[in-house]
């Protein structure tokens, strides 16, 4: 038999899996228990002083159109009308909702810009309110995504991966820090909208994905009950449900015995964090003893349940209570169509609340460690999607450049960073991808988003996938 | 432009492509002895490995020439190197096509390949990577200055004169006193082991990343790309200094993040070149005996200057907090950590290498004094405190003072009184408290005139008066104190448009 039969031979996919079994096991197994001493040790987060402990994340879901609110370009107004010259579209891709049009006239913003503040940040008049907390803002109008579509847009800045199945910007936070509440959970979501029928969101946005499942963001919903099923049923009082709680318990770990079933801590976490949210949760999220003048700050509609002011004023009173992460979603920026009466619309809820929560925070000393951040998912284009006229004009998806603010801990007050070009088509200067964005917040967190990793199916998964480079620029 | 960037960018394929051919070569001689022993045919094999190899060396050797076009390397070695690997590529080609001596071609080949990548590996990791030279005087023999000096006892002046004197020191005639002369040469026996050891590789002959060689002292002296590296006396303005306190991360630091980092005595060694004049020559310093030498000691840490990139503020202020946290602390036990978890004390560091805590009782529901006690064993590991809404007592801010470390004290909505702050000002390092919702007044407020380093106060919802503010801003000119009690002004909506 000549040598390369012999070792076909030997080589057959049963014989080298039995061969090779017992001496490689005792390999990997080595290997697997340094391993984990190697997570546990890493996760001793932060990795360096944190500037930020809390984040609120003040979502703009629908894309909001950075050339109405923040990035002026007169140009536009010049050339209004005109075409968008080739040279600056260049071959990108447009959406399906405009790839059809014959011509792309450029469609000047009908609002008015002024500058404000020491920083000379650049609003426009449908942010009035805006005007008062432009030295405590930082934007960033070199914003880049790589989605064209709301939902992978979404899900790429939320998660890091435009494919979903991977865990939400607080899951990792929740992961890495954990909770200084142990009544609250580390990552609370709060979800509101303009209009019905905007486009929509998926509670994929704040799962936990391979990440334990105690990291999941919770969902508080407006109205009476907050949290689904929290209250103990009728007939049922505390003891009993305590009883109840203690002999799960005792089954899950009988469980986790048998099976090594991580999964079932996080039950058992989740089920004792219900619990003391029963009590937590209607004091901390009840408003009815805010004075009279928070709601004037943060306007009439704060007393709106589900409004974004409403929510608003939540994030303040769970940040005041240690909560990690607060996410908000305000629905309804994406305007294809009719763009300046909506756009004002829109503005108008978040444009009180939104200033009225910096100042809020300021004055009880909690802006001093704690982060917000006001943007959406990508920006908008130039050129009027369908037709244009004096005073209308649409806008379709534009993923090359947008803008976005931050404020509070650890960045520059009263900034503005990046530049795009004339047309507020390209960005010529500093651009910001969305990794580099996740990884300068996580570096605020006291993150290194390199080192921060889950292994999971074989690999080390983070936030920032492969990419992402911490923005020095607008670090304090 | 674009073709340039190509080019950069195929030659910097080199390094992975090398090893096409070295593997693929090697393997068509594996198969030739394969052959020739185990009596087989397998020719069909050797001359496809071949044709692969020699394709794949064609390719090896173009990018090769790309990456010697961006002037890093020693042109003397990649001359020898260049033209071993064509020559590879050639003679792989001739065995492919010339079958009748193929054996002998492949042999050749493949020498001419080790002998290739030799070179390569020269180029790459230095001339004495393999064989490493043995160096003259081993680093760790020269931890300080001191160690390089020696002693020449009732030296006549006409002797030190002779010694080539470089500094002038008055040396006094008739005098019966011993004299001392101190040399020192530490460019040559300090530094220079350092920049062979950890900075050669990128930046002497055989590599030259940014134009910059450190191997002679007229390179030294020439700088690089970006200009002059080195200011004699001043090593704060020296980018050879400042780019080895810049954060590892940072793309300006060096060595890059990966490489072998130097050690904090290591850059003490080059603050004090840089300070002590730059000189690579031997320098003499003569003692009278009656002098006290001035020991030089090299501390451990380097000088800490703001990189100049980041410096953003007008007016430097100091970060207490920041130098607090460079002082080296020893860990608390985890099981007192645990302790204090139980009685409900949520307690969180300053990063994985760093023993300084935050503590915060956002979670106590039953405060009471005791639970101030226990705190207090943390002593100066406690930076940050947060007692925010809690019952705390005017006895308990006493106790407080003991935690000399305080930078952060969060005293929201407590029950404090005036008198705590008579306590407070005993914290020499605070930096921010906040007292939003207390009972504090303006008398109160004169106590914190002490806290030298207080950068902000937040005052809303006290009984404190402007004039009380005032008076704290003029004894602290720099501190910010926030009001709060916001409300909106009428918004400007510049040109009067109703939105409504």
């Amino acid at each position: 038999m000549n040598i390369f039969e012999e070792y076909n031979h030997k080589m057959n996919r049963r014989n080298f899996l039995s061969g090779s079994v017992l001496g490689l096991g005792a390999t990997a197994l080595s290997g697997l228990m340094n391993d984990n001493n190697l997570i546990s040790s890493d996760l001793q987060l932060p990795h360096f002083a944190p500037k930020a402990k809390r984040i609120i994340y003040l979502f703009q879901s629908g894309a909001p159109s950075q050339l109405d609110l923040f990035d002026y370009k007169p140009k536009l107004k010049e050339m209004f009308g005109q075409e968008l010259p080739a040279s600056i579209r260049g071959e990108q891709r447009v959406t399906g909702m405009t790839a059809h049009q014959k011509s792309f006239p450029l469609a000047g913003s009908k609002f008015n810009f002024a500058q404000y503040g020491k920083g000379r940040i650049w609003l426009s008049e449908i942010l009035p309110y805006h005007q008062q907390i432009a030295d405590e803002m930082c934007v960033i109008k070199s914003m880049h995504t790589e989605a064209i579509n709301h939902d992978p847009a979404v899900t790429f800045l939320q998660t890091g991966s435009q494919q979903g199945a991977r865990p939400s910007f607080g899951s990792w936070v929740s992961y890495g820090l954990g909770s200084e509440n142990k009544n609250l959970p580390a990552f609370c979501v709060l979800l509101s909208r303009s209009n019905n029928g905007d486009q929509p969101l998926y509670a994929k946005l704040w799962n936990n994905a391979f990440l334990p499942s105690e990291h999941q963001g919770v969902l508080f919903r407006s109205g009476d009950d907050p949290i689904l099923y929290l209250k103990d049923p009728k007939g049922i009082d505390k003891f009993s449900r305590r009883d109840m709680l203690d002999a799960l318990a005792k089954l899950h770990k009988l469980e986790i015995e048998q099976t090594l079933d991580d999964d079932l801590n996080g039950k058992i976490a989740q089920y004792e964090m219900a619990y003391r949210m029963q009590t937590s949760v209607p004091e901390t999220l009840d408003v009815s003893k805010e004075p009279d003048w928070v709601f004037d700050l943060y306007g009439k509609d704060a007393r709106k349940p589900g409004s974004y002011a409403a929510n608003c004023l939540l994030a303040r009173k769970l940040i005041e209570n240690d909560v990690r992460f607060v996410q908000l979603y305000h629905q309804g920026w994406d305007q294809h169509g009719n763009l300046p009466s909506e756009i004002s619309k829109l503005a108008k809820d978040v444009d009180q609340p939104s200033a009225a929560l910096i100042l809020d925070l300021k004055q009880r000393g909690l802006l001093e460690d704690t982060l917000v951040v006001w943007g959406g998912e990508f920006g908008r284009g130039c050129y009027s999607q369908g037709k244009l006229t004096v005073d209308n004009y649409g806008r379709d998806h534009h993923p090359r450049c947008y803008s976005i603010w931050m404020a509070g801990a650890g960045v520059k007050k009263g900034f503005t960073y990046g530049e795009t070009d004339d047309f507020g088509y390209n960005i010529i200067k500093d651009s910001v991808h969305i990794h580099d964005y996740q990884a300068t917040v996580m570096h605020l967190m006291g993150i290194d988003h390199e080192r921060f990793t889950f292994k999971t199916q074989g690999r080390r998964y983070r936030l920032t996938d492969v990419a992402g480079k911490v923005v020095k620029s607008v670090l304090a | 432009m674009k073709i340039m960037f190509l080019t950069d960018f195929f030659g910097r394929l080199h390094p992975l492509l090398v090893h096409l051919p070295i593997g693929i070569l090697l393997f068509a001689f594996a198969l030739i002895l394969f052959q020739r022993f185990q009596k087989v045919e397998v020719e069909v094999a050797i001359s496809f490995a071949l044709l692969l190899g020699s394709i794949s060396a064609v390719f090896a050797s173009a990018a090769g020439w790309f990456l010697a076009q961006s002037g890093e390397y020693d042109s003397d070695l990649v001359f020898q190197h260049q033209w071993m690997g064509i020559g590879t590529a050639v003679f792989s080609f001739a065995a492919y096509f010339i079958k009748r001596i193929r054996d002998i071609l492949t042999t050749i080949t493949v020498c001419a390949l080790m002998v290739t990548g030799h070179f390569g590996g020269n180029l790459t990791h230095g001339e004495d990577y393999l064989f490493p030279k043995k160096k003259s005087v081993p680093l760790e023999m020269m931890p300080t200055i001191d160690s390089v000096q020696q002693e020449v006892l009732k030296a006549s002046p006409a002797e030190l004169a002779s010694a080539n004197l470089k500094t002038s020191v008055q040396i006094q005639p008739n005098t019966e006193k011993t004299q001392r002369v101190k040399t020192s040469f530490i460019f040559r026996d300090a530094v220079l082991p350092i920049l062979e050891k950890k900075c050669f590789s990128c930046h002497s002959a055989t590599k030259k990343k940014g134009g910059l060689r450190l191997d002679t002292e007229e390179f030294i002296l020439l700088g690089g790309k970006n200009g002059a590296i080195l200011t004699a006396g001043n090593p704060e303005n020296s980018s050879i200094y400042l780019s080895m306190l810049l954060p590892e991360d940072d793309d300006n630091h060096m060595p890059p993040k990966g490489k072998p980092q130097l050690t904090p005595q290591e850059i003490a060694i080059f603050h004090q070149w840089i300070k002590e004049g730059a000189s690579f020559r031997e320098e003499m310093k003569v003692f009278l005996d009656h002098q006290e030498e001035k020991k030089e000691v090299i501390e451990n840490k380097p000088v800490i200057v703001s990189a100049p990139k980041t410096a953003v503020s007008p007016s430097f202020v100091q970060d207490v907090e920041g130098s607090i946290l460079k002082n080296k602390m020893e860990a608390v036990a985890p099981a007192f950590l645990n302790q204090l978890k139980q009685q409900n004390i949520m307690v969180s560091n300053f990063g994985t290498n760093s023993n300084y805590l935050m503590v915060n009782f956002v979670n106590v529901k039953d405060y009471r004094s005791a639970l101030i006690d226990e705190v207090l064993k943390l002593g100066d590991k406690v930076v940050r405190l947060r007692l925010s809404q809690q019952p705390v007592s005017d006895s308990d801010i006493k106790k407080l003072s003991a935690l000399k470390n305080i930078t952060r004290l969060n005293l929201e909505k407590t029950a404090i009184t005036d008198l705590a702050l008579n306590d407070i000002k005993n914290l020499p390092n605070l930096e921010q408290i906040n007292l939003y919702g207390t009972n504090i007044t303006d008398n109160g407020l004169l106590e914190l005139a002490n806290c030298a380093h207080l950068k902000v106060v937040f005052l809303w919802q006290t009984k404190t008066s402007a004039k009380g503010i005032e008076q704290l801003k003029r004894s602290l000119p720099n501190v910010q104190v926030e009001l709060g009690g916001v409300q909106f002004a009428k918004p400007d909506t510049i040109k009067t448009k109703n939105l409504d």
